[in-house]
């Protein structure tokens, strides 16, 4: 007599750097974010004491949290090549390339067929971590050439002739101030939609939803049929 | 050695070689400050302000006052394409004489527009004459855009309707060097804002000769004065930025040597034009001032013999020298996220608000539709059998 088990199946899909890296990315965007509101369009009444550089601050906050996420992505980046078990990762980039995964995706995320993917990630999912990959990398950009107006000295004076370039390439300061912010706009439509696809996926697919970002650990079903032996109750 | 030694002997070689030129006027600049009741005492003040402007060692200015001397032996050619000459008025619109618009009688000026007594024919002869007899040695200024729609036919001037676009080329053949004077003519000005009908363009995009831009709307006289001072001086054109404006003038953002910027910092910001903030003098930031994001020396230099500047008079920056700063800047009083986007006719934070409204309209509609969708997963399916 053949028996049909379930059992949830641990895979280690992210190490700890790469969780840590994860909340790190979502509390410097959303520090940025923000803190890049108050510098657009400043909402806070000042304290009436001329010592205290409300703006400033903010402003310098910005910057530090800018220069943090810059250091997350590019470890992030690191870690997607060269880390500890990266495999998962990289295998995705077949899925990519593969026009019948992209069907499967699309058509998974409508309610037909289950999702089938090779690495950790979907076609559909790997682009648009890519997307926002890019978009990281063109907020620090226009980001940096933002800092080099205002810090003269040290690393913003090393950048400020180089970058100054680039800002001519944008047709000027007040076109990269708008690239700028209209990146934020980017990421603050991605994240409710991250979130989203996350869990409902999880209820969909019946796996580990935010918890993977916590332990590391995703859990999927796996079929077991033991053929049942005579008399073993 | 100090390294400004070869500076100064490259700027007295300069000067030795102009004062060998004869001289196009009939009175030294001596006689001509004389009249207009200007002491050397005012002179030489006047060329150290020059020097300290054009960042230039304090030892420098009894050879800026040389340079100034010496000016009516360089030759002018003033030419307007597309434009309001506001840039003209900046330099000659004064209270009364100051050095500046006496340097612009002094020097030799053979072709100006508005200024010059000839009209008609005359005219047109006089600026082939100049041409003709200065070729290789004469400064071109240039101010106004250069309408290149339709072969230039948007601007003709004179009686024998030449083009703009045709003026430029046959004045920049032979120029010795060309700047190119206010907005219009750096990156073609208002009427090159979109939809840009007639094709205007700025100079250095219709010549491929090196073109120095001294934008502004208009221009700060000082700024058209020391740039034509330099290049007495020193013989070469200056230090420029990546949009060819010289560095001494629009190295810094207004915004960094701005009298309100403390206020900037400490965040007061002016809430409305007339309320209390703006009484205090505090930052018109809010009120749409694109100083940070523009590129001139209004905040030192000022305008109308250093009487004041638009931020002082409570209006902020609309970012006058910067490429294309009618499309790029605008509204010009508010802040820059109110910005238009071209075409769509609504600011980023609008077009986000719609998107991320669609995105959780996006997400709701999934995920009821998630609560009737057939299961169809491979363990649910065996789950149901």
């Amino acid at each position: 007599m053949k028996e049909t088990k379930r059992t949830y199946y641990p895979d280690f899909v992210y190490s700890g750097a790469n969780r840590i890296l994860h909340w790190l990315r979502a509390l410097t965007i959303t520090v940025l974010t923000v803190t890049g509101f108050y510098i657009a369009d400043p909402f806070l009444a000042p304290t009436g004491k001329t010592q205290d550089l409300v703006f400033a601050q903010w402003e310098m906050w910005h910057y530090i949290f800018g220069f943090i996420l810059l250091a997350a992505a590019i470890l992030r980046l690191y870690l997607f090549f060269f880390g500890k078990n990266h495999e998962g990762e990289t295998r995705s980039i077949k899925d990519v390339l593969s026009l019948k995964s992209w069907i499967t995706q699309i058509k998974s995320y409508f309610f037909i067929g289950e999702l089938q993917k090779k690495g950790i990630y979907g076609p559909v999912q790997f682009v648009t971590y890519f997307a926002i990959t890019i978009l990281v990398f063109l907020t620090v950009l226009t980001g940096f050439i933002l800092y080099s107006n205002v810090y003269h000295q040290e690393f913003g004076g090393l950048i400020y002739g180089p970058l100054s370039v680039v800002t001519s390439w944008f047709g000027g300061l007040a076109q990269v101030r708008l690239i700028h912010h209209i990146t934020m706009w980017g990421f603050i439509i991605f994240v409710p939609i991250h979130v989203y696809m996350v869990v409902w996926s999880a209820i969909r697919f019946k796996h580990n939803a935010l918890d993977v970002m916590f332990t590391g650990y995703d859990y999927h079903l796996r079929k077991e049929e033991k053929e049942k032996a005579e008399g073993s109750e | 050695m100090n390294s400004y030694d070869a500076l100064f002997k490259q700027a007295r070689l300069q000067l030795d070689s102009l004062s060998k030129l004869s001289s196009l006027k009939e009175d030294p600049l001596e006689v001509m400050l004389e009249k207009n009741h200007l002491d050397r005492r005012d002179f030489i003040k006047w060329a150290a302000s020059i020097t300290a402007m054009l960042a230039l060692p304090g030892h420098f200015t009894p050879l800026v006052a040389d340079a100034v001397k010496l000016a009516d032996r360089l030759p002018l050619v003033w030419l307007h394409l597309a434009e309001c000459t506001g840039c003209s008025e900046s330099l000659i619109r004064t209270d009364s004489p100051t050095i500046d618009s006496l340097i612009f009688d002094y020097v030799s000026l053979e072709y100006h527009e508005t200024l010059m007594a000839a009209s008609g024919w005359q005219a047109e002869e006089n600026l082939e004459n100049a041409i003709k007899n200065y070729a290789g040695r004469y400064i071109l200024l240039i101010e106004g855009g250069v309408p290149t729609a339709m072969n230039g036919q948007y601007l003709t001037i004179g009686a024998q309707a030449r083009t703009g676009v045709d003026l430029l080329h046959h004045a920049a053949a032979s120029a010795a060097a060309i700047f190119s004077i206010g907005t219009c003519a750096s990156f073609g000005g208002i009427q090159a804002a979109a939809p840009n009908p007639t094709g205007a363009k700025g100079v250095d995009k219709v010549i491929s000769k090196p073109v120095i831009n001294v934008p502004g709307c208009p221009p700060n006289a000082k700024n058209i004065v020391g740039t034509l001072v330099y290049f007495i001086l020193f013989g070469t054109l200056p230090a420029i930025d990546v949009y060819s404006r010289p560095k001494w003038a629009y190295g810094n953002r207004i915004h960094d040597n701005c009298e309100r910027r403390g206020h900037f910092d400490a965040g007061e910001f002016v809430e409305t034009f007339g309320d209390g903030g703006a009484k205090e003098g505090w930052c018109l930031y809010k009120q749409g001032c694109k100083g940070p994001y523009t590129f001139n020396n209004c905040s030192v230099e000022r305008f109308n013999q250093h009487t004041n500047w638009p931020i002082g008079a409570g209006h902020g920056c609309m970012g006058c020298s910067e490429p294309n700063f009618w499309d790029t800047m605008g509204p010009l009083e508010k802040p820059i996220d109110s910005h238009l986007l071209m075409g769509l006719n609504a600011t980023a934070d609008k077009i986000g608000t719609t998107l991320l409204t669609a995105t959780a309209i996006g997400i709701g509609a999934h995920a009821v539709a998630s609560l009737f969708a057939k299961s169809n997963d491979r363990n649910n399916e065996e789950e149901q059998s």
